[in-house]
C-alpha cells in the first residue's frame, strides 16, 4: 500500500539511506550541500503525527518552498503547518484538514455524516473530554483551508466549528447546502451520546 | 453498451445528413420575376414605379423568365435595377425637370458678352407658359442672381446652375426611385423563387432542423447514459479532429464563415434558407415572411437550446453551471427573439431590451432613435430604459458581481459561446503576448465605438430636434452615416460575427469578447478597479494541474495565480466558472466580498507554518 522511494541509485554514493534519503528538518543529507525533499525524503524524526516520509504533493511543494529559501541563503527549516491532503476518485473529490485517525485514537470521537446520494459526506474528529476540534474528511463538499486552518490553530471546538460551517463553504454558488442537515445529526447523536 | 454506441453513430449520421440538405437547399427550385412578384414588392409605391419597373423588365428580356442560375438571376435583378433607376430619373427629368436643352436655353440667355445676366425674367422667357416650372426654378436659384451674389466666372455660374438642377432632378425622381442594395434584392429573390421548396416547406423544416435537432439530441443524450456518473469527462479533447483544429473543425469553420459572409452581404443567396423558418414566422403573424434576420435568430436560439442541453448533461453535477446555462437561455429567446417578434405586433420598436450600448452600436442612429420616440410612451420608455441600462445599471452590477451578469448570464454572444462554444474553450490562446495584444485591440474599439457614438448622436439630435436644418450630417469633418457604416461593417459584422462566432473552432468561443466587445471593455475596467467580484483561491490546495488554464476561454493563466494562492481579479475575466468546474480539488470560487484586500500579490501560501514577519524581513 502506498508508494516507497526508489533510492537504488543512491545505493554506493555515501548518502545515508533507509527506505529514503535520510535528512534533517532543513532537508540536508549527511552530505553538506546535497539535501532530498519530496517522496523520497525521509525525516530522521518525524515530525508530529506525520510520517517520516511524506509521499504528498503539497509537502513535496512545502519542502520545495524551505528548500529554496534555505539555497538563497535564507536558511529556513522545513516546518510544516497542520496536516492536510486532498484527492478525487470516482469523480468523489476529497479533502482532509486536521487528523481523522481510520482507527479512531481512544481520546478521539468521530462524527459521520452522509448525504442520501452517497457522494457527499464529512467525517469530524474531535476531542472526547475537551470537544477540541481535531480534524474533519470532507467528501464532495468544498472546504476552505484558511478557515481550517485557523480553527485548528486556535485549538476552537467542534461546536464552533458547527455553528461555523456555513463560513467553511467553498462550494460553488447555487450548489445546495447541508450545514443544517449535518448540525441537525450532529446535536441528535450527541443527545444519544450524552444520554 | 453497444445499442448505446450505436444509436449514438445513428444520431450523428442523420445530424449530418440535416446539414448537407440545409446546405443543398440553396439550389432548390428557379426564379421567375412575373407581374406579380412585381406588384407585390413595390405595392407600398407610386403606380408608376411598378409600370415603369415591369416595362424595364420585359425589354431587358428578364420578365417571366425562369432563370435556375441564382448567380445569374441576382445579376440581371442588379442590373435591372440600375437601368430602371436610370430610366426613370431620366422620365422624371423631361416631365418636371430641366433637361440640357433647356438647360442650354437658359445659359444662352444668361450669358451675354461672357458676363452673367441671369434673372427670373430669363426663366420666364424659356418656360413661357409653364409657370410651375419657373416658380421651381426660381425658388432653387434666385440666390444665384441676387444683390449678394457677383458671377465673376461664368464657369462657376455654370456649375451652380447645373448642381441646383442636378439637385431638382434627383428630389423630383426621389419618391419613384428603388434602393438597389441588398434588401431590395433579397425581397425580390424570394418573391421571385419558385420549386418544391416553396410548396413544401414545413417538409422541409422538419428535413433540415427538425433532423438536426433529432440527430443531435440523439447523439448527446446517448452521451449521457454512456457516461452515467456525474463529472466532467474532457478526455481525447486534444485528440478529436472537431475539438482541437481538426478536419471536422475546418469543416465547421468553413461553414460558419460562410454563413455569416452570406447572411450579412449576400442575403439574396440564401432565400430559400429563410422560406425554411417561413411557418414558424406565420406563428406570429399570419401569412408574414421570414427575412434573412428571422433565419438567424431561429437558427441562433435553436443551437443554443440544444447546445444548452448538452450544457446540463455534462456539467450536471453543478448548479453553478447549469442555473447560468439557465439563464443565458431565457435571455436569449425570451429578450433577442421573441420579444423582437411579439414587440412590433404592439406597434413598439422590435428590439431586444438586453442589448446594451456600446454592443447596440446602433443606439443613437436616428432610424432607432426615431423608432423609438414615435412609438408613444412606452417606445419613449425602452428609450430611455437603454440609457439607464448603459449607464446605470451596467456599472452598479459590475461593481457588485463582476462583468459575469452580463457576459455569462445575459449577453446573447456570450450565450452563444458558452452553449455552442463549450467544446472549443481550450482552444483560447493562453500566452502572455495574447494578453498584450487583446489589451490594445479592445481598448481603441472602445474608443472608437465612442467617438462614433458622438458623431451619431449629434447628427441624430439635429434631426430630431432641428429638422429642417440641413446639415452636412458631419462632426468636426466625420460624417455620421459614414462612421456608422464602416463601424458596422468592420466591427459589427466582420469581428463580431464572420470573426467572432465563424472562428469558434479555430480561436476558441470568445475571440469577440476578448479582443473586440466594447461593452466588455468597458465592464472590465470597473471590474478591475471597483468591483467585489473576484475568484479566491483555497489555501494551499492547488496542485498545479493546469486545468484551469486549460479551459479559461478568455486566455487567462488562471493557475498561475491559484498556485500563488493570489486571487484572480482580471478585466476580461466573463466569470463562466468554467475554471472552478473543471479544478479538482475545489482550490476555485467565484466570490463577490468586500473590496478591501481583493488583490493581494504577495500571498503566501499555505502550508509550511511560516513566521510572516520573519521572512519579509529576511527578505
Amino acid at each position: 500500500m502506498g508508494v516507497s522511494p526508489n533510492i537504488d541509485f543512491l545505493r554506493d554514493s555515501g548518502i545515508e539511506t533507509n527506505r529514503g534519503v535520510l535528512v534533517n528538518r532543513f532537508l540536508e543529507t549527511n552530505i553538506p550541500n546535497i539535501y532530498a525533499i519530496g517522496d523520497c525524503a525521509e525525516q530522521n524524526e518525524a515530525i508530529g503525527y506525520r510520517k517520516n516520509i511524506e509521499a504528498v504533493w503539497y509537502t513535496g511543494r512545502m519542502m520545495g518552498e524551505v528548500l529554496a529559501q534555505t539555497i538563497c541563503g535564507n536558511k529556513m527549516q522545513y516546518n510544516p503547518g497542520h496536516w492536510f491532503n486532498s484527492a478525487k476518485f470516482l469523480d468523489i473529490e476529497y479533502q482532509t484538514y486536521g487528523w481523522v485517525w481510520a482507527k479512531p485514537k481512544d481520546y478521539e470521537n468521530q462524527f459521520y455524516w452522509e448525504h442520501k446520494s452517497g457522494k457527499i459526506a464529512i467525517r469530524i474528529s474531535y476531542h472526547k473530554r475537551t470537544n477540541e476540534f481535531l480534524g474533519i474528511n470532507t467528501f464532495g463538499i468544498r472546504m476552505r483551508h484558511e478557515f481550517f486552518d485557523k480553527v485548528l490553530s486556535d485549538k476552537k471546538s467542534v461546536d464552533f466549528v458547527m455553528e461555523n460551517l456555513k463560513q467553511a463553504n467553498f462550494d460553488p454558488e447555487f450548489y445546495t447546502h447541508y450545514e443544517k442537515e449535518i448540525v441537525n445529526q450532529f446535536k441528535k447523536e450527541l443527545q444519544t451520546l450524552k444520554a | 453498451m453497444k445499442k448505446l454506441k450505436t444509436l449514438r453513430f445513428i444520431g450523428l449520421v442523420v445530424f449530418v445528413a440535416s446539414v448537407f440538405i440545409f446546405i443543398a437547399t440553396l439550389g432548390i427550385g428557379s426564379y421567375s420575376l412575373t407581374e406579380n412578384v412585381i406588384k407585390e414588392k413595390f405595392s407600398g409605391k407610386p403606380e408608376r414605379v411598378i409600370a415603369t419597373f415591369e416595362n424595364v423588365a420585359k425589354e431587358r428580356k428578364v420578365l417571366n423568365k425562369e432563370i435556375e442560375n441564382p448567380f445569374s438571376f441576382n445579376n440581371e435583378i442588379t442590373a435591372l435595377l440600375e437601368t430602371y433607376n436610370t430610366k426613370i430619373t431620366s422620365d422624371i427629368e423631361t416631365e418636371k425637370g430641366l433637361s440640357k436643352a433647356e438647360i442650354n436655353q437658359i445659359f444662352s440667355k444668361s450669358i451675354i458678352d461672357n458676363k452673367v445676366n441671369y434673372s427670373k425674367t430669363v426663366l420666364e422667357s424659356v418656360f413661357q407658359n409653364n409657370s410651375d416650372k419657373v416658380r421651381l426654378v426660381d425658388e432653387a436659384t434666385n440666390w444665384m442672381y441676387s444683390s449678394a451674389k457677383k458671377y465673376e466666372k461664368v464657369a462657376d455660374f455654370k456649375n451652380d446652375f447645373n448642381n441646383k438642377i442636378a439637385d431638382i432632378n434627383r428630389n423630383n425622381a426621389q419618391e419613384f426611385l428603388l434602393d438597389d442594395n441588398k434588401y431590395t434584392k433579397f425581397d425580390i429573390a424570394k418573391s421571385s423563387i419558385t420549386g418544391s421548396l416553396k410548396e413544401n416547406k414545413i417538409l422541409y423544416l422538419f428535413l433540415t432542423f427538425g433532423l438536426g435537432v433529432i440527430g443531435s439530441l440523439l447523439f448527446i443524450i446517448t452521451g449521457l447514459f454512456l457516461e452515467p456518473i456525474a463529472g466532467i469527462k474532457n478526455n481525447g479533447i486534444y485528440l478529436s479532429e472537431a475539438t482541437n483544429r481538426g478536419w471536422v473543425a475546418l469543416f465547421v469553420f468553413v461553414f460558419l464563415v460562410s454563413f455569416y459572409i452570406l447572411l450579412y452581404f449576400y442575403p439574396y443567396y440564401i432565400v430559400n434558407w429563410t422560406n425554411i423558418v417561413d411557418p414558424l414566422k406565420s406563428l406570429f403573424k399570419e401569412g408574414a415572411k421570414a427575412s434573412q434576420w428571422f433565419l438567424y435568430g431561429v437558427l441562433y436560439c435553436v443551437s443554443m437550446l440544444v447546445m444548452g442541453i448538452r450544457m446540463f448533461i455534462k456539467y450536471r453535477h453543478n448548479s453553478y453551471q447549469i442555473v447560468r446555462t439557465a439563464s443565458v437561455l431565457f435571455f436569449q429567446i425570451i429578450f433577442a427573439f421573441l420579444l423582437v417578434e411579439i414587440l412590433p405586433l404592439f406597434d413598439l420598436p422590435g428590439v431586444d431590451l438586453k442589448n446594451a450600448w456600446p454592443l447596440d452600436y446602433n443606439f443613437v442612429t436616428d432610424w432607432n432613435v426615431k423608432k423609438h420616440l414615435e412609438a408613444g410612451h412606452l417606445g419613449k420608455f425602452m428609450f430611455v430604459w437603454g440609457i439607464v441600462l448603459s449607464l446605470i445599471i451596467v456599472p452598479v452590477m459590475v461593481y457588485l458581481y463582476g462583468k459575469r451578469w452580463y457576459c455569462s448570464w445575459v449577453c446573447g454572444c456570450g450565450g452563444l459561446a458558452e452553449t455552442l462554444g463549450d467544446p472549443y474553450r481550450q482552444l483560447s490562446d493562453k500566452r502572455l503576448i495574447a494578453w498584450k495584444i487583446e489589451r490594445w485591440t479592445i481598448y481603441p474599439i472602445l474608443v472608437f465605438a465612442i467617438i462614433m457614438t458622438i458623431v451619431v448622436g449629434y447628427n441624430t439630435y439635429n434631426i430630431v430636434y432641428n429638422p429642417l436644418k440641413i446639415g452636412d450630417n458631419s462632426l468636426l469633418g466625420i460624417n455620421a452615416y459614414k462612421i456608422n457604416e464602416i463601424y458596422g461593417f468592420l466591427i459589427g459584422s466582420i469581428f463580431a460575427g464572420v470573426i467572432g462566432t465563424g472562428f469558434y473552432p479555430i480561436l476558441g468561443n470568445r475571440s469577440w469578447c476578448r479582443f473586440g466587445c466594447p461593452l466588455a471593455a468597458y465592464m472590465g475596467i470597473i471590474q478591475r478597479f471597483k468591483s467585489r467580484f473576484r475568484i479566491t483561491t483555497n489555501g494551499g490546495q492547488c496542485i498545479s494541474c493546469g486545468n484551469c488554464s486549460t479551459y479559461c476561454e478568455q486566455g487567462i493563466d488562471v493557475r498561475a495565480y491559484a498556485q500563488k494562492g493570489e486571487n484572480i481579479v482580471r478585466a476580461s475575466c466573463v466569470g463562466c466558472g468554467i475554471c472552478a468546474a473543471v479544478c479538482p480539488r475545489g482550490v476555485l470560487k467565484l466570490e463577490n466580498t468586500s473590496e478591501k484586500g481583493r488583490i493581494n500579490p504577495n500571498e503566501i501560501l499555505l502550508g509550511n507554518d511560516v513566521n510572516l514577519l520573519d521572512l519579509i524581513n529576511h527578505k
